[in-house]
């Protein structure tokens, strides 16, 4: 059980800021995507 | 780096009881949330005295890695309560702190998206947020060293590897969290340049 806690607390720190990275690098596509439409425009 | 420190504190750095290596993912959040809330406390300053808009991106990026960073903190903390005594909280001084800052930051975002009218009004009542939950930092800090609490003030790592092990955590979260800041201030400067031309 133990074990388990260890790599809960791991999975966390590295599932949390992976999650983070990727909801962050969307959010760049996103707006590069808009900014990129709106100078064609 | 994360990797190799992850590495590093599992295989050669292993403290005794097992469990105690949770510190490993708890401390290097820890210092790196704290971090990130100095430099909102300094970005609120900033905007406060200058009122150019670039202090409140970074203000607002750091409270937002800050509270991820915090949300890490808070989890490990309460995998490491579970492990080592049995419970997944107990209200302690530095668990309530601890809590309350995550807290005060959550409350900081939501302020922040919630807040209708001027930009430069919504600004400056977060920057104003941002230096009164920043009071609770030095709390988060010496709550366990001068209260008595079950929370240890501090951990010795006694061997190289152990030590090793911290500081590349520490080095690697550190890198993380200055990555996350440059990306959502980058970011947060798209969206303002996108609003200003939808304005006009």
């Amino acid at each position: 059980m133990i074990m388990f806690y260890l790599c809960l607390a791991f999975s966390v720190l590295w599932v949390v800021n992976f999650i983070y990275l990727f909801l962050l690098d969307r959010q760049q596509k996103d707006i590069r995507r808009r900014l990129e439409a709106r100078a064609q425009h | 780096m994360l990797l190799a420190s992850t590495w590093m504190a599992l295989m050669l750095g292993q403290i005794e009881p097992v469990q105690r290596n949770i510190i490993y993912a708890h401390i290097p959040s820890s210092i790196c949330a704290l971090l990130c809330f100095v430099v909102v406390l300094v970005a609120s300053i900033g905007y406060l005295r200058t009122s150019k808009p670039q202090w409140d991106i970074v203000a607002s990026a750091a409270a937002e890695v800050g509270t991820i960073l915090a949300t890490v903190l808070n989890l490990t903390g309460m995998i490491f309560s579970r492990a080592e005594w049995g419970v997944w909280w107990t209200p302690s001084p530095r668990l309530i702190s601890a809590g309350l800052l995550w807290f005060l930051y959550v409350v900081y975002l939501i302020l922040r998206s919630s807040i209708r009218g001027p930009r430069y009004l919504q600004a400056r009542v977060c920057a104003v947020f941002g230096i009164i939950a920043f009071l609770d930092v030095p709390m988060v800090y010496i709550s366990a060293r001068f209260i008595p609490d079950v929370h240890r003030a501090n951990f010795s790592f006694e061997t190289g590897p152990q030590k090793l092990a911290l500081f590349m955590g520490i080095g690697a979260i550190m890198i993380l969290s200055a990555v996350f800041i440059w990306l959502k201030t980058d970011i947060l400067r798209d969206q303002n340049k996108l609003e200003r031309e939808s304005a006009s």
